[in-house]
């Protein structure tokens, strides 16, 4: 039987499908670069030969370089030998003493070294310069020759100009596998092709930098099972294939969007700057401890390069703030992130990918935590991908839906995968409400509402519970969040690894981060989707789980009463599913069916 | 406990220096100081509260696995993003021992790390990137080695036939051959596999 599916939010489809436009580009291109042209030896051709020659004339030249010191070495050798020569004849003939020989030929032996080693120095010079220039070279020509190459692969360029034309490929495709042509056909056979296709996008996403297709990869293997399973019903892969309609609609629509995505893909030669951090005393001091670890050199690397990325995210994050995060805390996120890391290991296998753990995110989320404690105001979420931040160009065809206009939904790029880490220490997780502020809000200001979780009852007593919510008055985005613990204690409990704890105490922990939200001035109305995170800590520690619920609320005078909507039934059958995993819903512990909260507007 | 002039990029620079400022190779083919390095004077303690606490981030790390440290990075935070291989003969007449360089890069660590046959011999920050960029993910660095043929590189490419060899002319007398594509740049000499590159690539933003 088919699932209800909950409907993602039009801003957070448009971070999907500007996602999926990216990588169609990608994986319509096979590869995005490729350098033969219809003229046989091409301007490509001539950019990589050049820098070949150059290549070999520098190696060439070392190999002179190396030649003439060679030479040299040799030539004053051998007036050294000479030299020892004419010293052993002297000696021969009597005319030097014994001393004076000895003392003289300790000289000439001593002069020969010292010409051995002048020459290695210089030789390694020579090596060093030729390898270096070696390597400036094919940079510079990998630069040209990939930027050419793509401006002229017309394979390249043909699916991206066909979208940025407002063709409507994949609509076309769909289009294609609803198409019966009046016989009755079955669903499943009908979108294989696009299936194909979809599957395709799917691995494509891989490529894109980042952690931010997680959501477009879980959405699109979704649709995947959900078209290809062998018990999945007609009426559901006709269902899931609507749903994939939907999705490229909004890629389509997400194309205005994307006009920023120009033909050309230019090389992106990653920048290193060996003088960044040379005089970061912050830095030196963590990475002079790092020396200290018994760890390997490789473990002392990882962490030595996450500080340095955790702390410089970090800085530019909190710049305008004030606030800064101590030593420990930066600690305390790398070791989140190498915990991710551990944890992606284990899920993935032994060869992972590198940009499954979202540094980006984590940071972004201690930092909020932070300026939630100093009072001050959370930053604005990032958007999933850049083509979505972008203002439609005029050339890029329609006009923006009011939808299509709106701040770019954090869903896509905002959601801490499953895996994204464990527990943060407690002084990095506790999130209070900030302060009431009693400043007026007029009409555009920001409002601010904070309050609890209401009707949690459960088996012991929270030890946390606070939420809020923040909107314009004038209407529009929500964000928000809350938190809440439970300890408990008894009964038993199995382990991660297997090992049984009897009498356990445990903290579970939930973290509710609002990922879209508007706020309808007419109405009163809010309404929007949340990610509930769970940990449980204590005896034993799981891996963290997270879900999605919607919610709704409504303000009256300065109280906002709402609730989120989690189906635990649902998340029961999605999540135990996952191994090594264990949960509880919010929902658990409520007195009804939803998570109820209460939430006082801060301000007159 | 305190030190005075600390190994102030001990991972990340004095290695970096070493591969920028200086290194050349021994008569074993090992990388070498080149000249002599100026590293600034700061005092640094060494906080054992925080090395324990270090101790214990690090140890949330994957378990290392392989001989070397390249493979041990590898096990812990996977493959990088892109990377470039050059294979260079030491020796005094450049025909001493093969030593594989290599840099990876990982963006979301915004670091490329260094290595001569296997051997961390830096940790690097890289620049800030920011926007969409296509990463050459399918490449393998462990898949490249000096005796690695076109035809096996074949196999990892999607559509191949894109790719066409070109070898330097005659007068040049070195048989360098090179391929460019698929965000790959590979280079061959008379002995084998001589460079790879693995391209990532942005989309640029209309002016």
């Amino acid at each position: 039987m088919m699932r209800e599916q909950r409907p993602l939010s039009l801003k957070a489809r448009l971070g999907i499908a500007a996602l999926i436009v990216a990588m169609l580009i990608a994986a319509a291109t096979g590869g995005l670069v490729a350098t033969q042209t219809v003229d046989g030896m091409g301007i490509v051709e001539a950019l990589v030969g050049r820098a070949i020659v150059r290549t070999i004339s520098h190696k060439v030249e070392e190999k002179a370089d190396r030649k003439a010191i060679n030479q040299r070495r040799d030539a004053e050798k051998a007036q050294v030998d000479q030299q020892q020569k004419v010293l052993d004849f002297q000696r021969g003939r009597g005319w030097l003493d014994q001393t004076t020989h000895q003392q003289e030929s300790a000289r000439l032996v001593a002069l020969k070294k010292a010409i051995d080693e002048r020459a290695q120095r210089e030789r390694q010079i020579v090596s060093f310069e030729t390898r270096n220039n070696i390597r400036s070279e094919f940079e510079r020509s990998a630069k040209d020759a990939l930027t050419v190459s793509t401006g002229m692969n017309p394979r390249a360029i043909a699916f991206a100009d066909s979208l940025l034309r407002g063709e409507k490929p994949i609509t076309a495709a769909i289009d294609a596998a609803l198409a019966g042509g009046g016989e009755v056909v079955d669903p499943r056979v009908q979108f294989r092709d696009l299936r194909q296709t979809l599957s395709q996008v799917e691995e494509g996403i891989r490529y894109v930098r980042g952690h931010a297709g997680i959501l477009a990869r879980a959405e699109l293997a979704r649709l995947l099972r959900e078209m290809g399973g062998p018990d999945v019903t007609p009426e559901e892969a006709e269902e899931a294939l609507n749903r994939a309609r939907k999705l490229g609609e909004d890629v389509e629509k997400a194309v205005a969007q994307a006009g920023a995505i120009k033909k050309d893909l230019l090389p992106q030669s990653p920048g290193i700057d060996r003088q960044r951090f040379a005089n970061n005393e912050r830095w030196i001091k963590l990475n002079d401890n790092a020396q200290a670890l018994k760890a390997s050199k490789a473990g002392e690397a990882v962490l030595a390069g996450l500080l340095r990325a955790v702390g410089e995210r970090a800085e530019a994050l909190l710049a305008e703030s004030g606030v800064t995060l101590t030593d420990e805390q930066l600690l305390a996120i790398a070791k989140e992130i190498e915990a991710a890391y551990a944890e992606a290991r284990v899920k993935e296998g032994k060869v992972l990918d590198a940009s499954v753990v979202n540094i980006d995110e984590i940071v972004r989320r201690v930092v909020n935590q932070q300026l939630a404690l100093a009072g001050l105001e959370p930053l604005e979420t990032e958007s999933p991908t850049p083509a979505s931040q972008e203002t439609p160009s005029p050339e890029a065809g329609e006009t923006p839906s009011p939808e299509a206009g709106e701040t770019p939904s954090p869903e896509a790029g905002e959601t801490p995968s499953p895996e994204a880490g464990e527990t943060p220490s407690p002084e990095l997780q506790e999130t209070p409400s900030p302060e009431p502020t009693e400043a007026p809000t007029p009409e555009g200001q920001k409002v601010t509402a904070t309050g609890q979780f209401t009707n949690l009852s459960g088996y012991g007593e929270l030890t946390a519970n606070n939420m809020s919510l923040t909107f314009s008055s004038s209407g529009g985005a929500v964000s928000g969040q809350g938190h809440a613990e439970l300890i408990i204690q008894g009964g038993s409990e199995k382990c991660p690894d297997g090992t049984w704890i009897d009498n356990p105490s445990r903290a579970y922990k939930w973290d509710i981060a609002v990922q879209s939200g508007t706020y309808t001035t007419e109405t009163g109305e809010l309404q929007g989707t949340a990610q509930i995170t769970y940990r449980e800590e204590g005896s034993c520690t799981f891996p963290p789980v997270s879900w999605n619920v919607d919610w709704s609320a409504a303000m009256q005078a300065h109280k906002i009463a709402g609730q989120f909507q989690e189906d635990c039934a649902l998340l029961k059958d999605n999540l135990y599913s996952w191994p090594d995993r264990n949960f509880e819903c919010l929902a658990t512990i409520s007195a009804t069916a939803s998570i109820p909260f209460e939430l006082t507007v801060q301000g007159p | 406990m305190k030190r005075w002039g600390i190994l102030l990029l001990a991972l990340a620079g004095l290695a970096a220096l070493l591969g920028s400022c200086g290194g050349g190779e021994d008569e074993g083919g090992a990388a070498t100081p080149g000249p002599p390095l100026v590293l600034p004077d700061i005092d640094v303690e060494i906080d054992e509260a925080l090395v324990a606490q270090m101790e214990d981030a690090v140890a949330a790390l994957p378990d290392p696995l392989g001989d070397n440290d390249r493979d041990q990075i590898r096990s812990m935070i996977g493959l990088p993003d892109a990377f470039t291989i050059s294979f260079e003969r030491s020796g005094e007449d450049g025909d001493g021992p093969l030593v594989r360089y290599e840099t990876w890069y990982y963006y979301e660590l915004n670091t490329a790390y260094e290595f001569a046959d296997g051997a961390l011999i830096s940790n690097l920050p890289m620049d800030a990137v920011d926007g969409l960029v296509f990463l050459p993910k399918k490449y393998d660095p462990a898949d490249f080695e000096r005796t690695t043929t076109w035809d096996e590189i074949v196999l990892m490419l999607s559509d191949p036939d894109s790719f066409v060899p070109r070898e330097l002319e005659a007068e040049y007398e070195v048989p360098l051959v090179f391929y460019a594509g698929e965000q790959l740049l590979v280079v061959f000499d008379d002995e084998g596999l001589f460079y790879v590159e693995t391209v990532p690539l942005t989309a640029e933003e209309e002016s």
